[in-house]
C-alpha cells in the first residue's frame, strides 16, 4: 500500500509551545479582567432559560410515577411558584415546564401523548392564550417540544456542564456576550446591569420588583394585554374546549390528574383582561365543562396577592402563594 | 456530540490524556475506537450497531474480494453484494421517504390517491460519509489498487475515527490505514498546529457562521417572499459565507483534532472562493467528496476520454448525483445540475479562450474569480432555499435592479459586506499557499495573540446551538 501523507517538512523552529503559553496567559488575563469588570458593574452569574434548559427539565419528568408534579404554563406560573417551598408543603418538588410569553397548549399536548406520564399537571390558564384560539403545534413551547424530541443522547450532559459554567461565570451571561457588546457599540446603547428576574437551575424564576420602577413596566403590561386582542367566538371556543378535554381525558385515562389554574393579576391588567376576556364567557364555561380540577385565584382569598406590575408576583409573594396553593391542592386530595 | 460543545471539550481532553498514557499501541487504538463509538452514541446510541455492522461486513467482504485471485464472476459478485448492501442502506435511510413522496405525487398526477403509512425514518448521522469511505475501500480492493487490510481493529478505526466520522473529510483507506501500523503520538509541532486548527475551525463556525451570518441568511431565506433584490443578494452572500465557515470550520476542527492525536487527514478545502472557474472551484471545495466523485463515478463513466458530448453527460450525471448526495430533495438536485451545466459551459469556453494572451493576465484572473464567486453564490440559493419555488423567486429578485432593504438591517448589510470582502481577500491572497506554512511564518507572539483573541471571542460568544450544516447529509 502506498502511503502519502501531507505532513509539514518545514525545518524552521515554529515555537508552538511559546505560542500556546502566551495565548493561555492572555486568555486568562483578558477573561479574568472581563469577568471582574462586569461583576464590578453589578452583573451576577445566572442560568439561561432556553430550550436546552427546558429539555433538561422535561427529561426529569419521571415516567410511570403518579406522584410526579409538573407545572405547565407561561411566565405567571414560572414566577409564581417556588418549587423548593412547594416541596416542603406538598411533599414533592414540581418540574417547572412553563415558558414565558407563550401558550402552554403544546406542552400539555406533549404530556397527554406521553404514554408513560401518570402524574399531576398544574396548568396555568392565561386568558390571552387559552381564550384567543388554541394551537397545539405553534409557538415557542411547540418549538421547545420539537427541540426536546430531536435532542441527542448527550444533550443532558451538555446542559448540566453549560448550566454549571453559567452559574459561576458572569461572562457567559447572554447580556454580556460579544454580540450584545457589538450591538451596544453599534447602537450606542450601553449595557445595563442585572435583570430584576433571575432564573434558577430548576427553571423557576424570581422577580424582585423592588429593584425597578414598576410604573413603566405596568404600562408595558397594559399595552401587551390590550394587544393580545379579544376572545374568540363561542363556537370556536367550544371546539377548543373539546381539544382541551381530549388532552385532559388522555392524561386521566392513565391515572394522571390535571388542574387548571388562573394565577393572580391585579390593577388595570386584571380589568383589561376581564373586559376583553370576561370570566363568565370563558373561564366559567371551561370550569363547568372540564373534568379537570379548576382553581381561580379570585375564588380563594388565600390565593389573592397584589402583582407589582399587574401581571406577575414578586418573589416574596410567590413564596406565600406557593404555600397557599400547596395547601389548596392537598385539601382537594390531589 | 459537536465540536463546539463543552461535552466534546471534556471528551477530547480525556481521549487526549489516555492517548498519551504509556500503553501498548493496540490498546491505545482500541481506546480511540471505543471513544469514537462513544462519540457517535452521544447522538443516538442504537445507530452504533449499524456502524459496527458496516465495519464487520465490509471488512469480511473486502477480504473475500482480495482472496479471489482472478478477475471474474466471483469478484464482481462480491463487489456487487457489497455495493448493494451499502447503497441499499443509504437509499433506505436517506432516500426512502423522498422516493415514496415522489411515487405518491406521480400516482396523484395519474389520478390515483394513495396515502402510505407514516414511516418516520431517522437518518443516521454521517451515513453518507462512512458509506462513501467503505465503498472506496471495497472498490480499491476490487481494482487491486490496495490489498485488504489485515487488522479489523484498524479497519473499524478507519471507518469510525471520530474526527472525520459525522461530516468528513471523506478519508481514503490508503491514506489512513498505514498510519495505524505504527504507534502514533503528535509531535510538539503537530500538537501545536492541531490545537490551533481546532481553534480556527471553531472560530469560523461559532463566531462567523453561527454568530453573524446564519441569522442574516435565515431572515432572508425564511422570509423569501418579502425579500427585495438587495435582501436576496445579502441573504445569498451571507449563506455563501456561512456554509464555507460552517463546513470548512468543521473540517478544520476534525483535521486539527486528528493531528493532535498524531493522525494526518488531508485538507478538505483550499481557499475555494478564489477559484477561477468551476472546475477550479471543485478542486478547492469539499475536496474529499469531489475527488471521490471523480475517482468512483466520473472516471468510471468515461470521464473526458470519449468526446465533448459524453464528457458533458458525465459531468452532468456526476454533479446531479453529487447534488442528490447532499440531500434527498429536488432543490439539491437542481443545485447539482446547475453546477454540472456550469462545468460543461466552462469546458466549452475554456477550449476557445484559454490560448488568448489576455486570459492569464492577473486582472482577468481576478475578475474571473469574482465572477465565479458570484455565480457560486447564486447557486447556493438552490442549496439553502426550502424548495425550488422560493429558490426561483429569490433568483429572480437577484437578477433584478437593487431595491431598498426590507428584511435586512444596516448592521446586516455592514457585516455581510465586510465578512464577504475579507473572505474574498484572504482566499485570493492565499490561494497558492498552504495554510500551515502561512501561519508558521507569522511571529510566534503574533500567533499567540491571534489565538488568544479567537479563544476569548469563542468564550464570549452566545451559546446558540446550530448543528453543522453537513450533519444532515
Amino acid at each position: 500500500m502506498i502511503v502519502r501523507l501531507s505532513t509539514s517538512n518545514s525545518k524552521r523552529r515554529t515555537h508552538w509551545r511559546r505560542t500556546w503559553l502566551l495565548a493561555a496567559l492572555l486568555v486568562v488575563a483578558l477573561l479574568g479582567s472581563y469577568e471582574l469588570y462586569w461583576r464590578s458593574r453589578g452583573f451576577v452569574p445566572a442560568i439561561s432559560d432556553d430550550a436546552d434548559l427546558w429539555g433538561l427539565a422535561r427529561s426529569r419528568v419521571r415516567a410511570e410515577d403518579p406522584g410526579e408534579v409538573v407545572l405547565v404554563g407561561a411566565s405567571r406560573l414560572q414566577l409564581g411558584i417556588d418549587p423548593a417551598l412547594f416541596a416542603e408543603v406538598y411533599g414533592r418538588k414540581p418540574v417547572q415546564l412553563s415558558v414565558d410569553g407563550s401558550s402552554c397548549i403544546p406542552v400539555l399536548q406533549d404530556l397527554s401523548l406521553d404514554e408513560h406520564f401518570r402524574g399531576l399537571v398544574i396548568c396555568e390558564v392565561s386568558p390571552w392564550t387559552f381564550f384567543t384560539g388554541l394551537d397545539p403545534v405553534a409557538g415557542k413551547q411547540a418549538e421547545y417540544v420539537r427541540h426536546y424530541e430531536q435532542r441527542s443522547a448527550s444533550a443532558s450532559i451538555e446542559q448540566i456542564l453549560r448550566g454549571w459554567v453559567q452559574l459561576h461565570l458572569v461572562l457567559r451571561l447572554p447580556d454580556v456576550t460579544i454580540n450584545r457588546m457589538l450591538g451596544s457599540l453599534f447602537n450606542g446603547k450601553p449595557l445595563r446591569p442585572g435583570s430584576y428576574i433571575v432564573t434558577l437551575p430548576d427553571r423557576s424564576r424570581r422577580a424582585d420588583y423592588t429593584q425597578i420602577d414598576t410604573a413603566d413596566l405596568s404600562r408595558y403590561r397594559e399595552d401587551r394585554t390590550r394587544q393580545a386582542g379579544y376572545g374568540i367566538a363561542a363556537d370556536q371556543f367550544h371546539r377548543d374546549l373539546e381539544t382541551l378535554e381530549a388532552m385532559v381525558a388522555r392524561i386521566q385515562q392513565r391515572g394522571g390528574r390535571v388542574v387548571f389554574l388562573v394565577m393572580p393579576t391585579s390593577g388595570s391588567v386584571r380589568q383589561i383582561e376581564e373586559s376583553r376576556l370576561p370570566r363568565a364567557r370563558y373561564w366559567d364555561v371551561l370550569a363547568a365543562r372540564t373534568r379537570a380540577v379548576t382553581i381561580h385565584f379570585a375564588d380563594d382569598p388565600s390565593l389573592q396577592f397584589e402583582c407589582p406590575e399587574g401581571s406577575h408576583l414578586d418573589y416574596r409573594d410567590a413564596r406565600e402563594f406557593t404555600k397557599a396553593l400547596a395547601v389548596v391542592l392537598k385539601a382537594k386530595r390531589l | 456530540m459537536v465540536f463546539n460543545s463543552l461535552t466534546f471539550l471534556s471528551f477530547f481532553g480525556i481521549v487526549l490524556a489516555v492517548h498519551h498514557l504509556p500503553l501498548r499501541w493496540s490498546v491505545r487504538k482500541f481506546n480511540l475506537l471505543a471513544a469514537s463509538y462513544l462519540f457517535y452514541a452521544a447522538w443516538n446510541p442504537p445507530f452504533v450497531l449499524l456502524l459496527i455492522l458496516a465495519a464487520v461486513v465490509d471488512f469480511q467482504l473486502a477480504k473475500a474480494i482480495g482472496r479471489s485471485t482472478r478477475i471474474g464472476r466471483r469478484r464482481r459478485l462480491l463487489l456487487t453484494v457489497s455495493l448493494v448492501l451499502n447503497l441499499g442502506l443509504l437509499a433506505y435511510f436517506k432516500y426512502g421517504q423522498f422516493l415514496l413522496d415522489n411515487f405518491v405525487r406521480m400516482l396523484g398526477w395519474a389520478g390515483v390517491h394513495y396515502q402510505p403509512l407514516a414511516r418516520g425514518i431517522i437518518l443516521p448521522l454521517g451515513i453518507s460519509f462512512y458509506t462513501f469511505e467503505t465503498i472506496s475501500y471495497l472498490v480499491d480492493v476490487y481494482r487491486r489498487r490496495i490489498t485488504p487490510w489485515h487488522s479489523f481493529l484498524d479497519y473499524a478505526l478507519f471507518l469510525t475515527f471520530f474526527p472525520h466520522l459525522v461530516a468528513g473529510p471523506i478519508v481514503r483507506a490508503e491514506d489512513f490505514l498505514p498510519q495505524c501500523a505504527e504507534p502514533r503520538r503528535a509531535s510538539r509541532g503537530q500538537m501545536g498546529w492541531g490545537l490551533a486548527l481546532l481553534v480556527i475551525g471553531l472560530f469560523e463556525k461559532v463566531i462567523l457562521a453561527d454568530g453573524v451570518l446564519a441569522p442574516i441568511a435565515d431572515t432572508v431565506f425564511n422570509g423569501a417572499r418579502q425579500a427585495s433584490s438587495t435582501d436576496a443578494w445579502l441573504g445569498a452572500l451571507a449563506f455563501s459565507g456561512q456554509i464555507f465557515c460552517d463546513f470548512a470550520g468543521y473540517s478544520t476542527c476534525g483535521i486539527g483534532v486528528a493531528l493532535s492525536l498524531g493522525f494526518v487527514l488531508k485538507r478538505n478545502f483550499h481557499f475555494p472562493y478564489a477559484a477561477v472557474g468551476f472546475s477550479d472551484f471543485w478542486q478547492r471545495w469539499h475536496i474529499s467528496l469531489s475527488t471521490w466523485l471523480r475517482d468512483y463515478l466520473y472516471i468510471p463513466l468515461g470521464g473526458n476520454r470519449r468526446g465533448r458530448l459524453l464528457t458533458c453527460r458525465n459531468l452532468m450525471l456526476t454533479m446531479l448525483l453529487g447534488g442528490l448526495w447532499h440531500g434527498a430533495a429536488w432543490h439539491f438536485v437542481a443545485w447539482g445540475g446547475l453546477h454540472g451545466l456550469l462545468l460543461a459551459v466552462e469546458q466549452f469556453l475554456k477550449a476557445r479562450l484559454r490560448h488568448l494572451a489576455w486570459w492569464a493576465h492577473r486582472s482577468v484572473q481576478f475578475s474571473l474569480a469574482l465572477l465565479t464567486f458570484l455565480i457560486v453564490s447564486l447557486s447556493w440559493v438552490f442549496f439553502r432555499a426550502k424548495n425550488i419555488g422560493s429558490a426561483l423567486y429569490l433568483m429572480e429578485k437577484m437578477i433584478g435592479w437593487p431595491g431598498r432593504r426590507v428584511l435586512a438591517t444596516r448592521y446586516d448589510l455592514v457585516m455581510v459586506l465586510s465578512i464577504t470582502a475579507a473572505l474574498l481577500a484572504i482566499h485570493w491572497i492565499l490561494r497558492k499557499e498552504v495554510l500551515r506554512r502561512v501561519v508558521e511564518r507569522i511571529p510566534w507572539w503574533l500567533r499567540g495573540l491571534g489565538l488568544a483573541a479567537a479563544i476569548v471571542c469563542l468564550v464570549l460568544a452566545p451559546g446558540d446551538d446550530r448543528a453543522f450544516i453537513y450533519f444532515q447529509f
